[in-house]
């Protein structure tokens, strides 16, 4: 069997914010069309990693490869441009602007990547968005906002899609669209990695899971479930 | 990116301020256009006495032919003569009499023989008008005067003072107009900075979403330009309309109707919108494009 070559390779990345070591020597690669969980408690180091994998902040040691490029070490501006065009982010924040509509907030993506807004009603259609458009996003649930997030990330089909706690404050039935809809958008080819707490959903799915704490890999199984520790279950 | 669609609703999202930068560019524009008429209009007048006979040289009866020709010759080899205009003694009644048309008293009793023939003379530049003079009053053709003086008249008085208030607008105009410039440049830093930070947000999700430097900073600097172009036509316009009002009460003094200054030529209107539009959206684009070299690295 020939082994697939990895889309992203993280060799032994190590994030510190002054003495604090937020990722610790985390290691791994993440095949193309791959569909993984990211779990660990509040603060173990997920959303960093993502923003080290979007170039937000710099990493402070280790080597990242991305389609064969090392991503880890100086960028210029042009290539950081294109990073954020390969890896695209579904905020935990959503990110979304608040004095713009919903139809204005996808626009900019597709304004970014001059493509024409001809497919902006076909994106809407697919995060089930069309008749709230015209909204701002004060205006939309928890659950249409995230799918607003999800669509503006769509837009350029990343290689790979990085998405934080996209089911936090939602309901069951929210959370599963939006895992749905992920799955949909992984089985067009795109690797997607969800940071979340959600036991339920990761458990059900039984995909890849990633578990992270204070920084440090301790789990990395395909097929997977949460399997979170009974101390940090009773905390949340 | 649609930059302009963008530069335009960041515009609409924030009216008041808005509507602050395009009246304090108007003001500035409207100072700067003025000043640059004044100057064109004081050039004109300038060029006006210029080009009138600066200097007369009354010359004696007994004056031979060759003798004024050799002055003549004499005046045109320094080359600092722009013309010279012999006026004969019949000559010289003929403009007595236009001169005097209203007031038949004067006209009577009045002949060709009582009055001198005469050189009217245009110099290339005011500057030569005291040298020229000097020569013509060293000269036997010159009539000389009851009290030993040779009759020679120029306006230096005129001219010169002329002069130093054109040469005092433009100074004037130049140091203001370098002044209002400086602070347009500054007002546009300010103000781009201040938009830049209350889009923060806005500009860090663009980035995070792949945007090139280029497509988060150019609602900014469109932004700059349109507020430079609408700027510039508001301060041109108030200009505009000033000068209507105060061309059409001016008009009727014979002085300005003589120098032809108003209307001031729409040519020149043109030009000078043109320049100061260009000018301003230069400006303000530059403005804009030191604050976001500044705020958004």
């Amino acid at each position: 069997m020939i082994k697939k070559a990895p889309v992203l390779s993280l060799k032994e990345v190590t994030k510190k914010f002054g003495q604090e070591e937020v990722l610790n020597s985390v290691s791994f690669d993440l095949n193309s069309g791959e569909f993984a969980f990211l779990v660990g408690p509040s603060g173990s180091g997920k959303t960093t990693l993502f923003r080290v994998l979007s170039r937000e902040i710099p990493l402070t040691s280790g080597e990242i490869m991305f389609l064969d490029k090392e991503i880890s070490g100086r960028l210029s501006g042009r290539q950081i441009v294109w990073l954020r065009r390969q890896i695209g982010r579904v905020f935990q924040d959503l990110k979304l602007i608040g004095d713009r509509t919903i139809r204005e907030n996808i626009e900019i993506s597709f304004d970014i990547f001059d493509f024409p807004h001809q497919e902006l009603e076909e994106i809407l259609e697919l995060v089930g968005l069309e008749n709230r458009a015209d909204l701002f996003p004060a205006q939309l649930s928890e659950g249409e906002k995230q799918r607003a997030g999800i669509a503006r990330a769509l837009i350029y089909r990343p290689k790979v899609l990085l998405v934080d706690e996209p089911t936090s404050n939602l309901d069951p039935a929210s959370s599963w669209q939006i895992i749905n809809l992920l799955k949909k958008v992984n089985q067009e080819g795109t690797a997607v990695i969800i940071a979340t707490h959600n036991e339920d959903i990761v458990d059900s799915l039984k995909m890849r899971v990633i578990e992270i704490e204070k920084g440090k890999i301790i789990r990395d199984e395909a097929d997977s479930q949460y399997q979170s520790n009974p101390e940090e279950k009773g905390k949340e | 990116m649609k930059s302009l669609k963008v530069a335009f609703s960041h515009i609409r999202r924030s009216p008041y301020q808005s509507l602050l930068v395009v009246t304090m560019l108007g003001f500035a524009f409207f100072l700067i256009s003025s000043f640059a008429i004044l100057s064109f209009i004081s050039q004109q007048v300038l060029v006006f006495f210029e080009s009138q006979p600066q200097v007369i040289a009354y010359l004696k009866d007994s004056a031979e032919e060759t003798e004024i020709k050799a002055l003549i010759a004499k005046l045109e080899d320094t080359g600092k003569i722009e013309e010279i205009n012999y006026v004969s003694k019949e000559e010289a009644l003929g403009i007595y009499r236009e001169a005097n048309k209203d007031n038949p008293l004067l006209l009577e009793m009045v002949t060709a023989d009582i009055l001198p023939a005469s050189l009217e003379i245009s110099a290339t530049r005011i500057d030569h008008l005291k040298e020229i003079a000097s020569i013509l009053e060293e000269e036997s053709a010159v009539s000389v005067s009851e009290g030993g003086r040779k009759e020679v008249d120029f306006a230096e008085d005129i001219t010169e003072s002329l002069k130093k208030w054109t040469l005092a607008i433009r100074r004037v105009g130049l140091g203001g107009g370098v002044l209002l410039v400086f602070q347009t440049l500054l007002l546009m830093v300010v103000v781009t900075s201040m938009k830049i930070a209350l889009r923060k947000d806005e500009v860090e999700i663009l980035k995070l979403l792949g945007a090139s430097s280029w497509q988060a900073r150019s609602p900014f600097l469109i932004e700059g330009v349109i507020y430079g172009i609408w700027g510039a036509l508001l301060g041109f316009g108030g200009m505009y309309l000033a000068l209507s009002q105060l061309g059409s009460a001016l008009i009727g003094f014979s002085f300005f109707a003589d120098i032809g200054v108003f209307p001031v030529s729409q040519d020149f209107l043109l030009i000078l919108l043109g320049a100061v539009t260009l000018f301003s959206s230069l400006i303000c684009g530059l403005g804009s494009y030191i604050a976001t070299r500044r705020y958004l690295k």
